[in-house]
């Protein structure tokens, strides 16, 4: 299972104002393997944004004379058992794996930050009741919580995109729980809580 | 701390039992009818023959109803037979437990002995060819899906060298799984890890450890390690949880008898029973890994308390 590390880079990450995120892409830029990852990030949006103009072939369309080919010049990653050029499928499935990770974890790391920050500040009945609402979803098992979703709103991409958002809501809620604890004990956290500033800044 | 876990304990009793309502509700919001889906195939089957098998089953029951009869059968150990089969859930949820739970707690075993030594030797050698290449393993390690990695490690391991089966479930078929799941999330891991471990590096107070003329083997474990290891613990448990709900693409790889693949099983053919099973087994699995992660966090950072 694939499980992305996003929110702990996120939360040390965040700029408070610009001045600071000019000089964070700075640094960002410096280094190379943010420079390497950017350029495989922007070649997947370009290939998923011009699927049209760089797939040979159309990607669902059956060619039951050339069933389970190996790569060759023509079909460059081969073809699978209904004859379909597998490039060209792989090409219009970047948009779909684009789309996957944005939505699904937009919903997924907005929703599990939010509960797990809450929980872990407010703590008290409001933080039980939260973080255990999180242990009854996780039981739910990624599965059934698909299903239900599309029982519940019916069989469709977005639904699907919703139901993966979802399942994964209870793991970056306690990710975000455990870390925020920690940073609670930190004396950086009591001092502007004393000195008068809002809390949730 | 023994007030905090009695009461961790009860919330934890209401969480599992909230969980069994709610899934009660879900699996019958859920359209599919078991009796429709077992039958589909025969033909001879008549409405009315349908509708006394529901009948028997108690599924024309309302919902509150079939609950309270769960329930109650469950107080008392019975967790039902398969609508499917008709055999009782019990055994087979039991027969499969012990096989999820040792692939998951070799898995984990790899994961921790790669995963955070790597990652904490990176971090203290950072900068460092060292550093460069665990860290590019670990890269590769997430990218990689876990099916390919398993079919790969198969095709090496046991068709090329025929040092290991290729699937079932005996010890010597537990390797290659175990080794997939463990290296996958060992990947995940190592980065955490090297990346908790250099914020704790850049701390004071290992700087006052080492003038103090600690050891550094002490400076590392006590003071280093111990401040990074609540976001490895913490990671540790759920990947923990994940592989005890099942690693079902895994196990479908080298058809390894888990869990997983029973509770996939039972929710297409809408298995009631079956569902209402495992995810009760499951939900205690969850809540009993949310305690123990409450709880170790005190003992890890004493300065954390809950209000």
């Amino acid at each position: 299972m694939a499980q992305p590390l996003a929110p702990l880079f996120l939360m040390r990450s965040l700029p408070p104002n610009r001045r600071q995120l000019g000089r964070f892409l700075a640094v960002l830029l410096r280094s190379p393997g943010a420079k390497l990852g950017a350029l495989i990030l922007l070649v997947l949006v370009g290939v998923a944004l011009f699927a049209p103009a760089i797939a040979p072939f159309d990607p669902i369309q059956m060619n039951v004379g050339e069933p389970l080919q190996p790569p060759s010049p023509g079909h460059w990653f081969g073809t699978d058992d209904f004859g379909r050029d597998l490039f060209s499928r792989v090409v219009y499935g970047s948009r779909l794996t684009l789309m996957v990770g944005l939505m699904a974890m937009g919903i997924s790391v907005t929703l599990g930050l939010g509960i797990g920050l809450t929980a872990s500040y407010l703590q008290g009945w409001v933080g039980a009741l939260l973080m255990r609402s999180m242990d009854v979803l996780f039981s739910f098992t990624e599965t059934l919580i698909a299903l239900a979703t599309v029982a519940v709103l019916g069989p469709s991409l977005k639904n699907a995109l919703i139901a993966v958002g979802i399942s994964t809501i209870p793991f970056y809620a306690r990710i975000t729980y455990g870390a925020v604890l920690v940073e609670k004990t930190k004396p950086i956290s009591g001092r502007p809580r004393r000195s008068g500033p809002n809390p949730w800044a | 701390m023994t007030r905090y876990l009695i009461r961790r304990i009860f919330s934890g009793l209401l969480t599992i039992w909230v969980t069994t309502m709610a899934v009660t509700l879900l699996i019958h919001l859920v359209p599919g009818d078991p009796v429709q889906i077992m039958y589909a195939q025969s033909q001879s089957t008549t409405p009315e023959q349908l509708e006394q098998i529901r009948h028997h089953l108690g599924l024309d029951r309302p919902i509150y109803e079939q609950y309270g009869i769960y329930m109650g059968r469950i107080l008392r150990g019975d967790f039902g037979t398969t609508i499917r089969g008709n055999q009782p859930v019990l055994p087979l949820l039991l027969i499969r437990l012990p096989n999820t739970l040792l692939l998951t707690a070799t898995s984990m075993v790899i994961t921790i002995s790669v995963g955070v030594t790597a990652g904490f030797f990176a971090a203290y050698r950072r900068g460092t060819w060292w550093d460069a290449t665990l860290m590019t393993g670990a890269m590769v390690g997430i990218s990689v899906p876990s099916f390919w990695l398993g079919l790969i490690l198969m095709y090496v391991f046991s068709v090329k060298l025929g040092w290991l089966p290729i699937s079932g479930s005996g010890l010597k078929n537990l390797i290659l799984p175990a080794l997939t799941l463990g290296l996958a999330n060992a990947a995940t891991i190592a980065r955490l890890t090297r990346s908790s471990m250099l914020e704790v590096f850049s701390q004071d107070y290992l700087r006052t450890a080492r003038a103090k003329g600690l050891g550094e083997a002490l400076v590392l474990s006590r003071h280093a390690l111990r401040n990074g290891l609540i976001h490895i613990v913490n990671m540790l448990g759920l990947q923990f949880t994940y592989m005890m709900g099942g690693a079902i693409v895994v196990e479908n790889v080298f058809a390894w008898n888990g869990i997983g693949r029973l509770a996939i099983q039972s929710i297409f053919q809408r298995d009631y029973p079956t569902i209402q099973g495992f995810i009760l087994i499951f939900a205690v699995v969850v809540v009993s890994v949310s305690i123990l992660l409450d709880v170790l966090y005190l003992w890890i950072d004493p300065r954390i308390t809950y209000r």
